[in-house]
């Protein structure tokens, strides 16, 4: 039953966006825009169909960069997020100062990073790192939090140690907060490769895009950021789904 | 003995600095002695890494240009944030209203939630030039979705006992509108208000240091092509202290608008 209302709903959002992409190409045929201003869906169609290959050859260079700076990212934060949870030095000292690290734009930090660590890959995962890092932290501290002290009492009561209680019952019960931070992390990460690409123009799809720009390429433009959505619209996706699968009890 | 320990533990406090942002005031402190220390004794092209003196000499010398600079950033980031929110509000109400749009509407605009707004930043140079027009329209972009999505939650959370009650009363959707549904609303836009007008800096960065004539992202980006690392971390200071105001301005209208919702706030 809720397998054929979610086709349904898969078809609707289908025809919706074939119906938009319809109107579009007749709006840019109907009008005289330029190409340079907007070519039409036809004119991202045939780039795909011409230049897919190093669409996705770019693509996957930047997907390397996005899973491994989600991993580290993603592994750093929910680490840091235990010891800010119970460890009172890590509480007062780092939280405060993480917190404020968020608020700023992490786009700054682009060149100072390729100052140090020159064109290689990690100037590149370190801003991915930085932007993942905080979502997973911020959720497993919240998570941590949200055991009860009763159900901790209860475990300490029977006998269980420190370790004990934190592994059977604080860490799964924190597991829905953190695979959220996940979620968020995932669309981070990919916020952060696009903008390492484009503020220095290295390798990826992000860097093809801005090549693009500079040659007046629109429907380069567009189509790179279609692969773009399309590869995040996943990702996304497949997190989402683990996530579900993981935490069907909630 | 103790009170001797307590003169002791009160001279040694940091007078003035409420007891909770003593430790990070501490931290920073620290952070940036021991900056001073690497890039003093250990860093031997400073073009690496600057001290945090020579830093600050940088900013002062130049000070009128980073003032003028980041004026820029925030007027753009500003003036996109309110368009961004009227364009999002707007249309969250029209969605609302019609069942059709809503149907077909939200799936694709949780999916272009998803998109990276700053891969769009060379399609809207084209549109609009490297001037501020092209950030504010950027800025008001990436912000709309999330104004969006916010609102439409937000409406959604009005209890399905409190229509029925207004119905009952023979309330008109106009005062039921006013009255009910944008209090509703109000605690989950706040949210999205909060996270966007952060986001409208980090887009408006993102695209000064991309290709811009002005901006502070672009002083940024000026001061790296000329190895002046000092002007770099400048400019990052800038940066930073942007984005604890703005996160702050956006504390500050939630608490305002929702100042009945303390407890709920996340």
């Amino acid at each position: 039953m809720t397998w054929r209302r979610g086709t349904r709903s898969v078809l609707e959002v289908v025809v919706f966006l074939g119906l938009a992409v319809g109107l579009w190409e007749i709006a840019v045929r109907m009008t005289d825009l330029p190409k340079l201003i907007l070519p039409g869906p036809g004119d991202v169609a045939s780039v795909l169909t011409n230049s897919w290959r190093s669409l996705l050859r770019s693509m996957l260079a930047t997907m390397q960069i996005i899973g491994w700076g989600f991993l580290l990212g993603s592994l750093s934060g929910f680490l840091l997020g235990i010891l800010i949870r119970y460890v009172a030095f890590f509480r007062r000292m780092l939280h405060p100062i993480a917190s404020m690290v968020y608020v700023i734009p992490k786009s700054v930090f682009v060149p100072l990073f390729f100052l140090w660590w020159g064109a290689g890959p990690t100037y590149k995962l370190l801003v991915i790192v930085l932007l993942v890092f905080f979502p997973v932290m911020e959720n497993t501290i919240a998570g941590l939090q949200s055991v009860g002290t009763d159900m901790v009492d209860l475990s300490r009561s029977l006998g269980g140690n420190r370790f004990l209680t934190f592994r059977k019952i604080e860490l799964p019960t924190s597991m829905p907060f953190v695979l959220a931070g996940l979620r968020l992390g995932v669309t981070e990460a990919f916020v952060g490769a696009v903008i390492v690409e484009l503020i220095i123009p290295h390798s990826g799809i992000g860097s093809q895009i801005v090549l693009a720009g500079s040659q007046g390429n629109t429907q380069y433009i567009l189509a790179g950021i279609l692969v773009i959505a399309l590869f995040g619209i996943a990702s996304y996706q497949v997190v989402a789904r683990i996530e579900r699968r993981l935490t069907f009890w909630y | 003995m103790s009170a001797e320990v307590q003169t002791i533990r009160q001279g040694l406090s940091l007078r003035g600095i409420p007891s909770s942002a003593r430790e990070p005031v501490i931290g920073f402190a620290l952070i940036i002695l021991v900056w001073e220390l690497i890039a003093r004794f250990f860093i031997e092209f400073p073009v690496l890494l600057p001290s945090p003196v020579v830093v600050w000499g940088a900013l002062t010398e130049n000070w009128s240009l980073y003032l003028r600079e980041t004026g820029y950033t925030m007027f753009e980031v500003l003036f996109g944030f309110v368009a961004g929110f009227l364009l999002g509000f707007l249309s969250a109400v029209g969605i609302f209203y019609s069942p059709l749009l809503r149907r077909f509407l939200y799936p694709v605009l949780l999916g272009a939630r998803i998109v990276p707004k700053a891969a769009f930043v060379p399609l809207f140079v084209i549109w609009f030039g490297i001037g501020v027009s092209s950030k504010v329209a950027l800025a008001s972009f990436g912000i709309f979705f999330l104004v969006l999505v916010q609102t439409l939650l937000g409406f959604r959370g009005l209890g399905p006992e409190l229509v029925e009650l207004g119905r009952s009363l023979h309330m008109s959707e106009r005062l039921m509108f006013v009255k009910m549904r944008l209090p509703a609303a109000l605690p989950a836009m706040m949210v999205g208000v909060k996270l966007s007008i952060t986001y409208a800096l980090t887009l408006v960065v993102v695209a000064e240091m991309a290709i811009a004539s002005n901006g502070v992202g672009w002083v940024i980006i000026e001061a790296r092509a000329r190895f002046q690392t000092a002007e770099m971390l400048a400019g990052i200071v800038m940066v930073a202290v942007a984005g604890l105001f703005l996160y702050e301005l956006g504390g500050w209208i939630e608490r305002r608008t929702t100042f009945w919702n303390v407890d709920e706030r996340p």
